[in-house]
């Protein structure tokens, strides 16, 4: 009987039953869709990772890796195999960076994907990676490599592959060309000629999940191991190398001293001749410079050590769990937002319903049916809806949600088979929520309702006493006032509960909507706010360690005579450390000679001060914030190993990365520049690559970056980022809809006496809607406003959480952003109110002579 | 011809199986200031034709004709400008808009006619010029009423209809009503209509109208009503 009469009540209230449901899906398949996305991220890239048998640990010796040093680590215990590797220069159409690897057909770490053709048999053949670069290579085509150890150098494509390694577009730099490795092939091992290995990988026994805090506390662990190991390795080694050089050096000294004496001999002796005497010296100075030469590749060899890299130092990976990262952070806010907005509605939804039924519980009650049968009903109502909204919800979430997710950021990964689980515990906790919340709210105003005695429920409920509202004290105001709109500001104010649900229900998701399209903003906005803004130099040279004078003479007047080249800026740029909290943090110090504001904006971000760079330090904004700084502070630093202990004279707009800049030092010599601004003209990708190719040519260049390239790799990144934010803006959109909807729905249902009254009054159809929807639209435009404000809140809030201590966002939200916020709001607002229009039409003038219920 | 013509008015709700015929071809007239009461038992007909006479629905076949205007076949819009201008409509519950004082109440009424009372003084004329300030919260169920008969004559209407006016109220309080009702047609010379399933009111009225399964079945005219004061139930 009471399952039937549950069943009755749905079928008989099934708009709201399914609207109730609709809101619950959005919501609890919101909160499970978004909070999965990170995890199935993360799955995915543990598959691939066991799939591939992807390396654990990357070591690399400056000394080269011997079969001793593989010998010695097998014997420890570990899976290791060793590749040759080299970057070279191919010229095919246009000259590109190529990484060379060497191709082991029995390799059993990192397993290469062959996606067209077949890998390579013969040494004078290779396998390419399919990308941009590539993409008008054919199997069949002979690739010419530059320099480097192999016996073939003419190299025939047998097929294309994708490598483990990379799972982004994004590659190693290398000192070739622009400084961007374009490709990598894999020509078979026996093509190469040198002694020894470039890189060794580690593999450990199977990992399930390397994001995990058990496989870091492994690596650790491991790296240290790896450590020792490498370590006694290297000391060998280093002894191997040296003892020849050593006896080499000491015979060198022999001879140089023997000679040297000879010389002090002769030199003042008249009997020999001048021509002899000079023989003597530039032989001298010959061995001198021999000298000096092995006394470099001593320290060379002395300074030498390994490099033991894990897996989140492959770029690929970091930027991925950077994603990652990034996402679960929006996942913790965002989807919460959207469910308190959800589940304020069904509370809303319940209440009414129950209230709406006063008599026929009351006539139940006084049947003498217990509370808990009357109860009953409307439990089974809430949590059947619940529960189907549930289950469809996270089924539909899972689903679509992080699909989409991952689908966008599949453009920048090359890593296929998304992992896409259902996560119970993800399901059990959306559903949970979601349940105490609308059982919540049912029973709560069930036993509200109960506790009346019968007699009082089957009297009408006392209806809510009219009251005067504040702005009526204020007669300016209230008197000027048409009187139907004093009707309507007193109606507004009359319902506290409904004007504040309304008003959280709209403001709450004009403000996830906005924040949708201000998250956007930020995003996109951060490259050329950084690299257009701040930095308006185009590119930077950086020159060798052991540039002379001369050569760096030689340089500026090269640079300067380029056309492309309009300006140039000395400058002396250090890398620093600075300590916070637990971690460091990487600072360039920048110290120009010549005037830096032509190349980069020194101006504080909020007061727009522009400042000059005369005495102290100016730091970037996020480093003084993370350092907690304000201008005037001190701030102590080390360049190398010279502490400086300078005033903060200002605090410099800045988005990526921290900088110091500081005037220059009277002292220091003039030629201490070790870095070269450049602005140029307006230069095509294709140009800035040749400028590029030529620069490297002149010596005592190092590398030559464009801003161009940072520019590209950050926004494809980011890109990623504002496809989740224009979920984000879709979903919301959902929830401000079928929000709005419901609320004007609890609306007109409430009020539907008072309305046939005034339709039999003789209100046209069009005044009865004016009456109703002057209110709504004072509620939407007090919604409204809030809501923009709120939504400015939860941008900054959002993404200070997601930024990373490297950067900064600009939490400002653009104008174009409110615009369409709005623009959604009203199109949605005049949907509904359009619907309610043939709601109130519908409304039978006959309720009006109904008793009260 | 009669001020308001009831002729041959057939009223049939639902369709086929579930038809329910809730006129059977009813014919009655009401003149010009009179003061009728149409009596009747639950079911019998007589909410169908107030509904009819006051605009809120139409009549399935025959003819309903207003101070000469056929309303038979009006549209809803037609419908609604002949409640707005035409009729003054006193429900049982009263139907106070709860947020609006007395006097508001009112005011919400003649917003939508042009031609309409001060409604001060028609408050006042029913006893409350003390009270126009006060929400209908604060009023006794008789004073409710009270606002609720000046929101309907406030308009200037040709009829004013009242759907057990006393039905909510106690005795003493249901009589000063049924007295209002009587004097507002005494001294405006407004035609009023009271329906109601207590035939003690009958007396005071001019023409009492019977209704049975779905017709009006008897009418008569009473020569010399009762004052209110004389009647009793």
């Amino acid at each position: 009987m009471l399952i039937k009469e549950s069943f009755i009540s749905i079928k008989k209230n099934y708009k709201r039953y399914i609207s109730l449901i609709l809101i619950i899906l959005l919501g609890v398949g919101f909160y499970a869709g978004i909070k999965a996305s990170s995890p199935d991220m993360k799955d995915t890239l543990n598959h691939f990772y066991q799939q591939h048998n992807l390396y654990d640990f990357q070591l690399i010796s400056k000394l080269g890796i011997l079969e001793e040093d593989i010998a010695e680590l097998q014997n420890a215990g570990y899976t290791v195999e060793a590749i040759y590797s080299f970057d070279t220069v191919i010229k095919k159409q246009e000259e590109n960076a190529v990484k060379v690897y060497s191709y082991d057909k029995n390799s059993k770490i990192n397993t290469l994907t062959l996606i067209e053709g077949k890998y390579p048999q013969q040494e004078n053949e290779c396998v390419i990676e399919k990308n941009e670069t590539t993409e008008d290579f054919k199997i069949g085509d002979k690739l010419t490599v530059g320099q480097g150890n192999l016996n073939q150098k003419e190299l025939t494509i047998t097929g294309f592959i994708q490598s483990p390694i990379y799972i982004s577009q994004e590659k190693d730099s290398t000192n070739l060309l622009s400084g961007k490795i374009d490709y990598y092939l894999y020509t078979p091992k026996e093509n190469f000629t040198d002694d020894y290995y470039s890189i060794l990988y580690v593999d450990l026994d199977n990992e399930k999940s390397i994001f995990s805090k058990s496989y870091d506390k492994k690596i650790q662990d491991e790296e240290k191991k790896l450590q020792e190991i490498t370590n006694k390795r290297n000391t060998i080694r280093k002894e191997e190398l040296l003892n020849p050089i050593r006896n080499q050096q000491n015979t060198l000294e022999q001879q140089y001293n023997t000679l040297k004496e000879q010389y002090e001999n002769i030199e003042n002796n008249p009997n020999i001749s001048n021509e002899q005497k000079e023989t003597l010296a530039t032989t001298l100075e010959s061995l001198e410079n021999s000298k000096v030469e092995l006394e470099d590749s001593i320290q060379t060899i002395e300074d030498s050590e390994w490099y033991i890299l894990d897996i989140t130092s492959n770029i690929g990976v970091y930027q991925y769990e950077q994603d990652t990262l990034r996402l679960s952070n929006i996942a913790e806010i965002f989807p919460l937002v959207f469910f308190v907005v959800a589940i304020l509605v069904c509370l809303t939804t319940m209440t009414r319903m129950i209230e709406e039924q006063r008599s026929q519980i009351g006539t139940l009650k006084s049947l003498g049916y217990t509370s808990f049968t009357i109860m009953f009903k409307y439990i089974i109502y809430a949590l059947s809806a619940t529960l189907i909204g549930s289950i469809m919800g996270v089924t539909i979430g899972f689903k679509i949600i992080p699909n989409i997710i991952f689908n966008m950021y599949d453009v920048a990964y090359n890593i296929p088979d998304f992992q896409n689980s259902f996560q119970m515990d993800l399901a059990i906790q959306g559903t949970l929520i979601a349940l105490v919340c609308t059982l919540g709210a049912t029973i709560y105003t069930s036993i509200k309702t109960l506790k009346e005695v019968p007699a009082e429920l089957l009297r009408p409920k006392a209806p809510k006493s009219g009251k005067r509202v504040l702005l009526e004290k204020i007669p300016l105001i209230w008197k000027r006032l048409h009187f139907s709109h004093k009707v309507t500001i007193r109606n507004v104010f009359r319902y506290k509960k409904k004007f504040l649900m309304t008003i959280i229900g709209i403001s709450g998701s004009t403000a996830l909507v906005l924040a949708g399209f201000g998250l956007k903003d930020c995003i996109e906005r951060l490259v050329p706010d950084q690299y257009e803004h701040v930095f308006q130099y185009q590119a930077t040279v950086t020159l060798t360690e052991n540039a002379t004078s001369e050569q760096k003479e030689q340089i500026l007047t090269e640079l300067e005579n380029k056309e492309e080249i309009t300006d140039i800026l000395r400058v002396d740029q250090e890398g620093i450390q600075i300590d916070y909290n637990d971690t460091t943090q990487n600072v360039q110090v920048i110290i120009p000679d010549g005037n830096i504001e032509n190349f980069i904006r020194l101006q504080n971000r909020e007061s727009k001060e522009i400042y000059t760079l005369t005495s102290g330090v100016i730091i970037t904004e996020k480093i003084a914030n993370l350092l907690d700084k304000q201008i005037g502070d001190t701030i102590s630093f080390e360049i190398n190993k010279e502490t400086y202990q300078e005033k903060i004279t200002g605090i410099t707009e800045n988005y990526f990365n921290h900088y110091f800049y500081l005037p220059q030092i009277e002292a220091k010599e003039k030629d201490n520049y070790n870095t070269l601004f450049l602005k140029t003209i307006n230069l095509t990708e294709k140009e800035e690559k040749d400028l590029a190719t030529i620069l490297k040519e002149i010596p005592g260049i190092s590398s030559i970056s464009f801003t161009s390239d940072s520019k590209d790799t950050f926004d494809s990144t980011m890109k990623n980022f504002s496809y989740v934010a224009l979920i984000l803006i879709v979903s919301a959109g959902l929830l401000a809809f079928i929000v709005l909807y419901n609320l004007e729905s609890v609306n007109i249902s409430e009020r539907v006496r008072e309305l046939a009254s005034i339709k039999v009054l003789g209100f046209y159809d069009k005044e009865v809607y004016l009456y109703i929807t002057r209110e709504t639209i004072i509620l939407f435009i007090i919604g409204i406003v809030i809501g923009l404000g709120l939504g400015n809140i939860l941008v900054y809030y959002i993404l200070k959480t997601c930024e990373q201590d490297i950067m900064m966002f600009n939490p400002i939200v653009a104008w174009p952003s409110y615009f369409y916020t709005l623009l959604i709001m009203i199109v949605f607002i005049s949907i509904v109110s359009i619907t309610s229009y043939f709601t109130l039409k519908k409304i039978d003038m006959i309720e009006s002579l109904k008793s009260v219920e | 011809m009669s001020y308001i013509e009831f002729k041959e008015v057939n009223k049939i709700y639902g369709e086929k199986e579930n038809k329910i015929h809730a006129l059977v071809n009813t014919s009655f007239q009401i003149e010009k200031s009179e003061l009728v009461v149409i009596l009747g038992p639950s079911g019998a007909g007589k909410t169908t034709a107030l509904n009819i006479l006051g605009g809120m629905d139409n009549a399935t076949s025959g003819e309903v004709i207003i101070d000469g205007k056929n309303i038979t076949h009006y549209s809803k819009k037609e419908l609604t400008r002949y409640r707005r201008n035409d009729i003054g409509f006193v429900f049982q519950f009263y139907n106070l808009i709860q947020n609006l004082t007395a006097l508001e109440n009112v005011e919400l009424a003649i917003e939508i006619c042009k031609d309409h009372f001060d409604p001060k003084e028609i408050l006042k004329s029913v006893g409350l010029e003390n009270r126009m300030n006060n929400f209908p919260s604060q009023l006794s169920g008789g004073e409710q009423q009270r606002v609720a008969i000046a929101r309907a004559i406030a308009k200037n209407p040709k009829i004013l209809l009242a759907d057990e006016p006393t039905g909510a109220l106690d005795y003493t309080t249901g009589k000063q009503i049924l007295k209002l009702l009587k004097q507002i047609q005494q001294e405006r010379g407004v035609t009023v209509i009271i329906i109601t399933h207590n035939s003690a009111i009958a007396p005071m009225a001019d023409k009492v109208i019977k209704f049975k399964n779905g017709q009006a079945e008897n009418v008569i005219l009473n020569e010399k009503p009762l004052p209110v004061e004389e009647i009793e139930w």
